[in-house]
């Protein structure tokens, strides 16, 4: 045994002291009464005393000077050494997602931080702590560490991310840590069924209700949005109730559009439409309103980022047909449309929009910053669109089947898959033109459609850098305004000119969000669902890669020379797979455990506070007994 | 009156009670106690025939013209007694805070004045070592009873006392009245003799154990000696605990027992006065209860 304080055993000098008052105090108090008769008389009454009960009169001082001791040896501090029995522990702590569900007001992270403490304190002096975290990686927080107290607030300090976490990239870091030390004593803490071979598996699930969307999305209808997706009961059959919330315009409050109750089998997914008379959206959400351990699952937010972009479109044109071109992009391309003559372009170019539609008019140059359409707007001179003029290709007939010339549609495999989005969704029927011009194309440049080689519909990038289409032939010369590929084409395209900012607006946590950089851009900031802001380097980058590890709605503010900051938004939600996290599968400390400890010690000074608060309460109840008792 | 200090309403109730005696009187006349022989106090008693020699002023002619018999109508005989009161005034009575003096005072102010409202004569006597001292002497009437009373407030508490060494010399009348012995009896047996030789007179007898309210239920603790006030040769040394305590109470319960015995085997009465109790529930209450006053 030693001391952290040995001077505290100075303590021990309150003993001669405490003898010294009690000889002092023992001298019999001298005073005359009335008479001694009464007092002398009692002696005839006095019982014969047990030999035990003469020993009181001392117990007092045995009793305070048992508390001087205690009290003396609690401010040395004594350790004890306990030979071979301390042990070097090592926990893998899992910090997924799943490990935020809750029962009983407290989360599965919490029961496992808990756990740990636990064994930290139940743990011998002596020991050594080192704790691998498992989050967005396996990191080790702290290593060899033994001080408990140190140990335990870095412990507590930890908190679950939302994405799925690989224990066994903890485990590999823990294998070095067993080969090195064998002994070492390993914790798994986790809420999955891992099989553990040579680590101690600390489950802390608890079959909480839980319920997930297991799909979801939307869908336009003759009445209107039609939310739907499928949702999942997990522990228990349930009936659950499913709501869509929608807000029309960016920015504005959700409000409940409809929902539907739906009838779960445990483990079976349950599909659910939510029909609503709502034309269009700028978000849409599906809630599960019952309650349940991970409400962060319990939403999805779907975006339409068409509402989120200021679609500005000028059509520059003198033709008639331009109408067609109007209403498609409109409509279909959900754009705010201008229409401008040739003649007013020329005096004073308008700027500002997004896209520039030149139908049948050749400008002598080509808007900068901006998409540009060229329908039957290329003569000689190319205007910097990349294409050279070379003729017009015109049937020899003027009636029937030999009067026109049929254009196909560019075949899918053909197309890449960033590509194919300029062809998705088409029917595919042939389109009846009558006339086409004939352009030199760059290999640079995609062919939408063709006439047999000669393409007539193209995508590239002209001499400014900027997003190009060419229509080879006028909408008028062909019966293409007229069918529902038009419409659909036209949406493709203008979805094409105005590039996005995101790929996607849903993801899940731990997922990585691709950033278009987009013509113009000057800068873009995202804000995580907890408030931290990160500005994206637009400078270097043509996409920026940024990390989702929270749940909920990021918002990305983007903005662009010249024109207004757009906001746009994206959801992050729970890994499916951290819904219901059952089966972990095997993980295994390769290698033979060793059971060979060191020397711990024991300092514990609860026994110290027991002890002195048993003896000064024995004490005062001695006092007590003897002052009060027969009063 | 100084320490005497009694409430007038008191002394108004006083004077509404009667001393109870249970021995025939044999005072002098012109008192107000009743005695059971016939005299010749105004209240008509009984007849009985006349006998030769029979004084004749008292055969009541009226019955003879009616009876022609001589009867001679007898009256009752009312005597003046002496209460003598004996005060023990060693310095136990006096120790502590003095309200065992006091209260002493007062019982034997009370008792005297409670006798001259009876229209008897009234001594009061201070008892010290072997020696009785004679405080106040024979008096009766309200207006000497004041003016004598005083002198209770002059008594000095000292030295040891011996009741019956004290008393025995003394001349007592033979059934003339109530002998009131006021002391703490703190005493192996001193007082027996005393109230053997009272009661052997036919005085009616009351013994009154004046006790400190401390001395009934000491509150001390611990380690102490005590000496004697009376006597510092005597002394008890020891560490005052329960059991002390427990033996100290079965002592005074014996001590009470055993003069109320005694005093009862003998006629006498006794109780036992706190000295924290006013002396108007004493009054009322004890000595009610004992039928020493009715």
């Amino acid at each position: 045994m030693s001391f952290y304080y040995p001077l505290g055993l100075l303590g021990l000098l309150g003993i001669p002291v405490l003898i010294i008052i009690y000889i002092i105090k023992s001298k019999y108090t001298e005073q005359t009464i009335a008479s001694t008769y009464l007092w002398t008389l009692s002696e005839r009454f006095l019982k014969k005393r047990k030999p035990i009960s003469k020993l009181t009169g001392i117990l007092t001082l045995i009793l305070q000077i048992l508390a001087v001791i205690a009290a003396s040896l609690l401010i040395a501090h004594p350790v004890f050494t306990i030979k071979a029995s301390a042990n070097d522990i090592l926990f893998v702590l899992d910090g997924s997602a799943s490990m935020n569900m809750s029962n009983d007001g407290a989360t599965r992270f919490e029961r496992a931080q808990s756990n740990i403490n636990r064994i930290i304190d139940n743990s011998r002096g002596g020991s050594s702590y080192t704790l691998i975290f498992v989050r967005d990686g396996a990191n080790v927080v702290f290593e060899g560490v033994t001080d408990k107290d140190q140990a335990k607030s870095d412990v507590n300090a930890l908190s679950a991310g939302w994405s799925e976490a690989d224990c066994s990239s903890a485990v590999g870091i823990a294998q070095e840590y067993f080969d090195a030390n064998p002994s070492t004593v390993v914790y798994l803490v986790s809420d999955k069924q891992y099989e553990a071979r040579n680590m101690t598996l600390v489950d802390v699930s608890g079959g909480e209700k839980n319920f997930a969307f297991t799909d979801y999305g939307y869908k336009y209808e003759s009445i209107g949005v039609c939310g739907t997706g499928s949702v999942i009961s997990y522990a228990s059959d349930a009936n659950v109730s499913v709501e869509l919330w929608a807000s029309v315009n960016v920015g504005d409050e959700a409000v409940r559009y409809g929902g539907t109750s739906v009838q779960l089998k445990k483990g079976e997914p349950k599909e659910f439409e939510i029909r609503t008379t709502l034309a269009g959206f700028a978000s849409l959400e599906l809630r599960i309103a019952s309650r349940d351990a991970l409400a962060q699952d319990n939403t999805v937010v779907l975006y339409d980022e068409a509402k989120s972009q200021d679609r500005k479109v000028l059509i520059v044109s003198d033709l008639q047909d331009t109408v067609y071109l109007k209403n498609a992009i409109s409509g279909a391309g959900k754009a705010v449309v201008e229409i401008m003559s040739s003649k007013k372009w020329e005096q004073d170019v308008a700027e500002g929009y997004g896209l520039y539609v030149f139908n049948g008019y050749s400008p002598s140059s080509l808007p900068k910053n901006a998409a540009v359409w060229m329908v039957d707007a290329i003569d000689g001179s190319g205007a910097g669109s990349g294409l050279s003029f070379r003729d017009y290709e015109s049937p020899r007939d003027t009636t029937g089947p030999g009067s026109y010339y049929s254009a196909k549609f560019a075949d899918e495999k053909e197309l890449s898959s960033q590509q194919r989005s300029l062809v998705k969704g088409l029917l595919r029927r042939p389109v009846a033109i009558r006339k086409y011009a004939k352009y030199g194309v760059p290999r640079s440049f995609t062919t939408v459609m063709r006439i047999n080689d000669n393409p007539v519909v193209v995508t590239g990038l002209n001499e400014n850098n900027d997003r190009e289409v060419v229509f080879a032939f006028r909408i008028g010369d062909s019966d293409f305004g007229l069918s529902a590929d038009f419409l659909i084409l036209v949406r493709n395209l203008v979805d094409y000119s105005f590039p996005s900012v995101l790929e996607r607006t849903v993801y899940k946590s731990g997922e990585t969000m691709n950033v278009n950089v987009v013509p113009g851009c000057e800068n873009i900031t995202v804000t995580a669902p907890s408030g931290k802001s990160v500005t994206l380097d637009t400078v270097d980058n043509a996409v920026c890669e940024v990390r989702l590890d929270e749940t909920g709605i990021y918002t990305l503010k983007v903005k662009k020379t010249g024109a207004e900051e757009a906001t746009l938004y994206a959801f992050a939600g729970v890994p499916l797979s951290e819904s219901n996290p059952t089966g972990g599968g095997q993980l295994a400390l390769s290698g033979e455990r060793e059971y060979s400890y060191s020397d711990g010690f024991y300092d514990n000074l609860l026994a110290f506070f027991i002890a002195i608060a048993v003896l000064l309460l024995a004490d005062w109840g001695l006092y007590c007994y003897e002052q009060y008792q027969l009063r | 009156m100084g320490d005497l200090v009694i409430n007038e309403a008191f002394l108004q109730q006083v004077e509404r009670l009667q001393t109870a005696l249970k021995n025939n009187v044999a005072g002098l006349f012109g008192g107000n106690h009743k005695s059971r022989t016939f005299g010749s106090s105004c209240e008509f008693a009984d007849f009985r025939n006349y006998m030769p020699g029979d004084d004749i002023t008292k055969i009541d002619w009226n019955a003879y013209a009616r009876f022609e018999t001589l009867y001679l109508k007898l009256y009752l005989d009312e005597r003046r007694l002496h209460t003598k009161i004996y005060l023990d005034v060693s310095q136990s009575m006096a120790f502590g805070n003095g309200k065992k003096r006091v209260a002493q005072l007062q019982l034997a102010a009370t008792l005297a004045y409670l006798s001259i409202c009876e229209l008897d004569k009234v001594s009061i006597y201070a008892v010290r070592d072997s020696e009785i001292i004679e405080i106040v002497s024979s008096i009766s009437g309200r207006e000497t009873y004041f003016a004598e009373i005083t002198k209770l407030n002059d008594i000095e508490y000292f030295g040891d006392c011996f009741i019956s060494e004290s008393i025995l010399p003394t001349q007592v009348g033979y059934g003339d009245g109530l002998s009131v012995i006021i002391s703490d009896f703190l005493t192996d047996n001193d007082y027996e003799r005393a109230i053997d030789y009272l009661a052997d007179k036919k005085r009616d007898l009351l013994c009154v154990q004046v006790l400190a309210a401390e001395e009934l239920n000491p509150k001390i603790r611990g380690k102490n000696v005590f000496y004697d006030s009376e006597n510092q040769s005597r002394s008890y040394r020891k560490n005052i605990n329960k059991d002390i305590i427990r033996a100290y109470r079965e002592a005074v319960k014996y001590v009470q027992d055993r003069i109320r015995d005694y005093c009862n085997a003998r006629g006498a009465e006794y109780i036992l006065m706190r000295d924290d109790k006013p002396i108007n529930e004493v009054f009322f209450e004890q000595l009610a209860q004992a039928e020493v006053v009715k």
